[in-house]
């Protein structure tokens, strides 16, 4: 090297520098919790960093008031939106033990997390809290290992949302939503729903449409329920029924780009709709955006439709809490936290009034701290009758990525009812 | 030239990351794509190569490839069109000292800059199909129909996300292109305007040589970086409808992020790489040809 | 000469058109950013918002934690910047100048690492740095983001350096300069267009990453502007468009503003290279 003396000192100083940063990075994050600490996992929407207010205000409240009283801390994580995303990361986190203590799962997953959870029943009793007091359809979610493992918190339903101007009542059968439809779209109103490829679309139209032929996804053995046979046919028909709607302009062709419940929210502010499939969270919101005319009054809600007016169907989801602590003093101490603020009597009614969801569990309904929005009957109602949950097998996701497609090829009118199912069975391996 | 007597101190560093960083992942993907193992690591899996054929014997691959090509070569096409033509552009204009060459270029790059999650989303409320829709709003007070299926229809929506893509992915061209504007030797230009050609003419003969050697690294980097690219389609239209736009690398994400299948994933990852493979090697032919025959 | 201001004419009018095309939809970010709610779903769309809701900026600042995100984000790209330049320029000037064995075996390895896409290799990669204690670290994320960077710009560098002409770096071996102060004092300053081009595309690269940061950080206080920003997406019944875009305003800012800096940087590059062309 022919530099000279001072260049060398600028280059020990910067490779110092260097160095020193690199010490600096490497030492961020990494190393274990201090004592009495405990990471809580939730998706944003549902965060202290929620950006609906309200919610904020009361995860931050929940959490503020466990560390007070438990004199440990706990520090809020939150996931991605995209919930395929963030379910994929926890399982590789837990996987490797690496889960934050307490954390979201959404429900119908939960059966795949469930080796890496904690058993609940102690905490449970401690709490008072029995597994007898949520609606049994969720009690496999909960315990799919005999145990509790899991504490859902909310859930929802989806209804048909119907203009009582425009509507005389909520159809029940597929040829009145039809015939209906049809009457309000010459009136320049429109019948939505998610028809996009998304989980959302299969959820809200797809999958009550076929289980209400008597359909069933998956067979015992874990195929495909609708391979040969009635269940083809229903598969078929439900999709036949749907792109009936689009070609006899009952609903716009644009349901093809709808990739949420949510996305329908828009439409109905700018007065565009006659009818649509929502989720049951949706009036509460709506309520509020709604400002020319009183959402509760101007709406009213019916069963999703079925082929044969009777024997309806829709699908429940909801959140569930789960404890993924080592530590067994953790593992009990920061499953407190969401027992008291979501899952026992008061804590479940004050979080599913300021949510707009459902609480899973029966008592809660008659809880004094439990306020729900006008249509709050009809979906305890809706929940005890027509809500099923989806298969709670690993087949399951193929099933539905493959149905998504088909019917977004449907929406899109690209494919007939028969040509999309017999291209997702050969999909579906 | 001197041969240095200790080339590979300067190359030592960055091979041994690459193969920190990608040595044990690689050998890892390779390994899980034959197998059936999910994401749930203790999931019972076994050995089988059934992912392999799955992928490339099943219906849906011929078209999954179709619509991956089409969206690779028109995105690559166009964003290595537009690109030199905007290099091109802003370049002329510094020359002449005209005002707005940086605000061309910066704007050019902003596109860029952002997030494809979040382009995703973006250009979905533009091309939003319900009135609420600026870019339908606009094509009604041109006297389009303002009722555009920009992505409910099959073929306009893989239309709809090229054009998204292209718009993203031009400033990458673009900055290649300027960087490589500036190796052009001036005095050649000149010495050819002189001899009385035309601009067109003293492209072809001084710029256009000058910039091949960037043009094969731009369409090679831009192929793969489209072959291998899913966030903005997944926010935009998730693949759909239908498989209208569901390309190979968004098929990979699907299987991995919401399938949970990870060796199923993993063999398609692979088939995703043989094929960028392919692409390098043809571009390495041309290289070679260049060098033995510039 | 009328055929010059003719030419002039003709390249403000293409300017025009381009910065059109490609600030339209930023622009309408923007717009989207300062509306209320009802002003989202309105038809026909209005093109400016009636008075801008410059509390939606002030909303998405206090309730979403994206500042510390920008903060993450910056740190991870100057150290990617930095450390994809510390490795790239010396192996694509060995490339460039230096001839032996196994060069082209090098240089294909290097570009054949180009060809792998993170998306798949994060699931091991997650094992790996659990056991390498690179988890959740923003070192880790920098090795990973300039091993994903600097294939191709080794690549483009080696390409550009050779575009520079050997006399000059050979002048100054010839001056009893090593090869290392040859490329600092000579090819460098030469090569500062190539460089600060490299510099833009490795800044960009890691800035709008999302699947690598998301899987490698277990701490989502942790996470850069790319992962953070999409969390302000429709969800839950609201509609947040203004935020989302609002967030997308915000997380495209510091990028224009270091495009305007380096801008500046490149001009000046310019000038002093052709001074010696």
């Amino acid at each position: 090297m022919t530099a000279g003396g001072s260049a060398l000192g600028r280059r020990k100083l910067f490779t110092l520098a260097a160095a020193g940063a690199l010490a600096g990075l490497a030492g961020c994050g990494t190393g274990s919790l201090p004592p009495r600490t405990f990471r809580w996992l939730a998706i944003p929407t549902e965060s202290v960093q929620s950006p609906t207010k309200a919610r904020a205000e009361y995860a931050q409240r929940v959490l503020s008031g466990y560390q007070r009283t438990s004199g440990w801390r706990v520090v809020p994580q939150i996931t991605v939106t995209d919930i395929d995303q963030a379910m994929a990361k926890l399982l590789l986190q837990a996987s490797q033990h690496r889960a934050p203590e307490v954390a979201a799962v959404d429900s119908y997953l939960f059966p795949r997390f469930a080796r890496y959870a904690n058993d609940l029943s102690k905490p449970m009793a401690e709490a008072g809290v029995r597994l007898g007091d949520w609606f049994p359809q969720f009690h496999p979610v909960m315990a799919s290992t005999g145990q509790p493992r899991s504490l859902m918190f909310e859930t929802d339903v989806r209804v048909l949302f119907c203009r009582k101007d425009l509507v005389d009542r909520p159809p029940a059968s597929w040829d009145e939503l039809l015939h209906a439809g049809r009457k309000a779209a010459a009136h320049g109103k429109q019948v939505l729903f998610a028809g996009a490829r998304s989980e959302d679309s299969v959820d809200a139209v797809l999958w009550p449409f076929y289980w209400s032929q008597g359909g069933q996804l998956l067979t015992a053995d874990g195929k495909p329920g609708f391979a040969h046979g009635k269940g083809r046919q229903a598969m078929v028909d439900a999709l036949a029924f749907i792109r009936e709607l689009i070609t006899e302009e009952a609903a716009p062709q644009r349901v093809a780009t709808i990739q949420s419940n949510d996305d329908i929210n828009p439409d109905v502010v700018a007065d565009r709709v006659s009818m649509f499939i929502g989720g049951s969270w949706q009036a509460s919101q709506l309520q509020e955006l709604v400002t020319d005319g009183d959402f509760a009054k101007d709406w009213t809600i019916g069963p999703i439709p079925s082929r044969s007016g009777q024997d309806h169907t829709c699908m429940a989801g909801g959140w569930t809490w789960a404890s993924f602590a080592e530590d067994p003093e953790v593992a009990q101490e920061s499953i407190r936290l969401l027992l008291d603020g979501y899952v026992a009597d008061e804590g479940m009614a004050r979080w599913c009034t300021v949510s707009g969801n459902l609480p899973p569990r029966s008592p809660v309904y008659r809880n004094s701290a439990y306020h729900g929005d006008a249509f709050t009957e009809l979906y305890r109602e809706h929940l005890a009758r027509y809500a099923r949950m989806r298969p709670l097998r690993k087949e399951y996701q193929q099933v539905s990525q493959a149905m998504q497609i088909a019917l977004s090829s449907v929406t899109s009118l690209s494919a007939e009812p028969e040509a999309a199912v017999d291209a997702a069975l050969a999909q579906i391996v | 030239m001197k041969t240095a007597a200790k080339p590979w101190i300067w190359l030592v560093p960055l091979g041994v990351l690459l193969l920190v960083v990608f040595g044990y992942p690689i050998v890892e993907i390779v390994r899980l794509s034959f197998t059936d193992s999910t994401m749930v690591s203790g999931e019972p899996y076994s050995y089988t190569g059934s992912a392999y054929r799955s992928v490339v014997t099943g219906p849906d691959f011929a078209d999954t490839l179709r619509v991956t090509s089409a969206f690779v070569v028109f995105s690559v096409v166009f964003q290595l069109l537009l690109g030199l033509l905007i290099a091109l552009l802003v370049d002329n204009a510094k020359r002449r000292g005209l005002r707005g060459a940086m605000i061309t270029r910066t704007v050019v790059l902003t596109a860029w800059a952002i997030p494809g999650v979040v382009i995703g989303v973006l250009w979905q409320l533009l091309y939003q199909e319900s009135t609420s829709g600026i870019l339908n709003y606009l094509g009604s007070l041109l006297g389009f129909s303002g009722d555009s299926a920009f992505l409910s229809d099959p073929g306009n929506a893989l239309v709809s996300v090229t054009i998204a893509n292209v718009w993203r992915g031009t400033a990458f061209s673009m900055i290649l292109m300027y960087a490589g504007l500036q190796t052009v030797q001036r005095d050649l230009l000149e010495a050819a305007r002189l001899d009385g050609a035309s601009p067109f003419q003293a492209f072809r003969a001084v710029t256009l040589p000058a910039l091949l050697p960037l043009i094969a690294i731009d369409l090679v980097t831009i192929t793969v970086e489209t072959f291998n690219s899913f966030d903005m389609i997944m926010a935009l239209t998730q693949g759909g409808p239908g498989t209208s736009t569901q390309v190979l690398a968004l098929k990979v994400y699907d299987q991995i992020f919401t399938q949970l299948g990870l060796g199923r994933g993993a063999a398609m990852s692979i088939v995703l790489l043989l094929i960028n493979a392919v692409m390098i090697a043809i571009y390495f032919r041309y290289h070679k040809r260049r060098e033995v025959n510039p | 000469m009328t055929g010059r201001r003719w030419q002039n004419a003709g390249l403000y009018l293409a300017m025009v058109v381009t910065v059109v095309v490609f600030a339209f939809p930023v622009l309408w970010v923007l717009s989207l950013s300062l509306r209320t709610s009802r002003e989202i779903v309105a038809t026909p769309p209005p093109l400016l918002p009636a008075s801008p809701q410059w509390g939606n900026y002030t909303h998405v600042l206090e309730t979403t934690g994206i500042g510390g995100y920008l903060l993450n984000s910056v740190i991870v790209v100057a150290g990617s910047v930095f450390g994809c330049l510390l490795l790239c320029v010396p192996a694509a000037y060995a490339l460039s100048r230096l001839r032996f064995r196994g060069r082209a075996t090098f240089s294909r390895g290097v570009l054949a690492a180009q060809l792998i896409s993170p998306l798949v290799l994060v699931i091991p990669m997650y094992r790996l740095f659990v056991t390498l204690g690179l988890l959740n670290n923003y070192l880790g994320l920098i090795l990973v983001y300039v091993a994903v960077t600097a294939p191709f710009q080794t690549w483009f560098l080696r390409n550009y350096f050779d575009s520079i002409p050997v006399e000059l770096d050979e002048a100054a071996l010839v001056d009893g300069c090593t090869r290392g102060r040859a490329l600092r004092s000579v090819v460098l300053p030469a090569a500062r267009p190539g460089i600060a081009s490299a510099g833009i595309v490795v800044a960009v690269l890691s800035w709008s990453q999302f699947v690598v940061p998301f899987v490698l950080l277990d701490d989502s206080s942790m996470y850069p502007i790319s992962v953070g920003v999409v969390n302000l997406q429709n969800q839950g019944g609201e509609i947040t468009t203004q935020y989302l875009a609002a967030g997308s305003i915000i997380a495209v800012v510091p990028v224009v503003l270091v495009f305007v800096a380096l801008q500046r940087y490149i001009v000046g590059a310019l000038t002093a290279g052709s001074l010696k062309g």
